[in-house]
């Protein structure tokens, strides 16, 4: 009994103390945009990126060859000023769920190359987030700008 | 009175010399009742039995591919193009056509649309992704490759399918690299530089839908040209 007591308690206590560890990175994203961190900030939640320019920093999935992960821009004072990622369905209606906004929302059929399909995409003005399916890696991009 | 009583009789000698009360679609063509023999199958012998008259389909599985014909437009397509009711020629060379191709085509889960001509040039065919639509133009009746197209039209549809991870590794072995614009802060796409077709530029998917077109028609030559992504073809359509 003193066992499960114990263990419930870890529990609890691991799940407050390292909540980040356990969220995707869509959502790890989006609470650094809302502090409008720094590229330290980034570092630290990220770990070591895999190409860098003056303005920004980008992580690769594999190698520099291969897929994207995401690309965060900071502005003359360092603070994030855009950033995106890719997302699959699933992530991105839970990053919706997370995100208190009036997103306006369109699902439209497009020309896709030679093929056709519906194309969702959305906007939070008031955050500046949107988002928009990419056909070709089947794949949400979210974008982050201010 | 003569001539209606000798018209009388001529339908009532044809039908009765058919034997047959049953009628039946264009794709099927009926079959008579009759009383079947006993006749020896692998593991068994089947006892003389009574075979009621019925109507069976003309190409195999037509009953089912008869349904995905559709004469109405895809509302919000964004071409112009004029959509146009199946003839029945037209549909005949589709149903025969659609059993000869591989399961892994899916093709039973497709609609068949028709459209008059493309806004593409040279274009046979399209495909409508989210609702699982495959539309025909007339320029297709008048290609040799008929399957090919629709193999190829299919396979926009398999693409759908992959996981992100297949879409990467398939990315990773044609040659498509990414990269990232610091300055427009954009993903660009580069296309591999061997194409396979010269539209496989267009994107990963119509790279992805040649390569299917080529694995399906050219079953020998295929494997030497392209061994890894081969490789990856046939562990996924089968």
């Amino acid at each position: 009994m003193i066992r499960l007591i114990f263990l419930s308690f870890f529990c609890v206590l691991a799940c407050t103390l390292v909540p980040s560890k356990w969220e995707t990175k869509s959502i790890r994203m989006h609470e650094l945009w809302k502090s409008s961190a720094t590229k330290e900030d980034v570092v630290k939640a990220f770990g070591k990126y895999s190409d860098a320019r003056t303005n920004g920093i980008a992580y690769h999935l594999l190698a520099p060859q291969n897929g994207i992960d995401s690309v965060h821009f900071f502005d003359s004072e360092g603070h994030l000023e855009e950033q995106f990622t890719f997302v699959s369905k699933t992530e991105l209606e839970e990053l919706l769920k997370r995100i208190p906004c009036q997103w306006k929302q369109k699902s439209e059929m497009t020309s896709l190359g030679h093929s056709v399909g519906m194309i969702d995409s959305g906007l939070c003005t008031n955050l500046g987030i949107t988002y928009k399916y990419d056909n070709s890696m089947q794949l949400y991009e979210v974008r982050w700008k201010r | 009175m003569k001539f209606l009583k000798f018209n009388l009789l001529l339908v009532i000698t044809l039908f009765s010399s058919h034997g047959l009360a049953i009628e039946c679609e264009w794709w099927q063509i009926p079959i008579k009742g009759s009383t079947i023999s006993q006749y020896p199958r692998e593991t068994h012998i089947v006892r003389k039995h009574p075979r009621k008259e019925h109507c069976r389909e003309k190409w195999k599985g037509a009953d089912t591919y008869i349904k995905q014909f559709r004469n109405d437009p895809i509302k919000g397509w964004p071409h112009k193009e004029v959509f146009k009711p199946w003839t029945r020629k037209e549909m005949e060379i589709l149903l025969r056509l659609l059993p000869t191709l591989p399961a892994w085509t899916e093709i039973n889960r497709y609609q068949f649309f028709r459209a008059i001509n493309s806004d593409t040039i040279d274009n046979p065919s399209r495909s409508e992704v989210t609702y699982g639509s495959i539309i025909l133009y007339d320029l297709f009746f008048s290609q040799q490759n008929k399957a090919a197209i629709i193999t190829h039209e299919s396979a926009h549809h398999l693409y759908k399918k992959l996981s992100p991870s297949d879409i990467d590794i398939f990315r990773t072995l044609s040659g498509w690299t990414y990269e990232i614009s610091f300055e427009k802060r954009q993903v660009f796409k580069n296309p591999p530089k061997n194409l396979i077709q010269p539209d496989s530029a267009i994107g990963e998917e119509e790279d992805f839908t040649n390569h299917v077109e080529e694995f399906f028609k050219a079953p020998k030559s295929y494997p030497k040209a392209y061994p890894s992504i081969h490789k990856f073809l046939k562990e996924r359509l089968k």
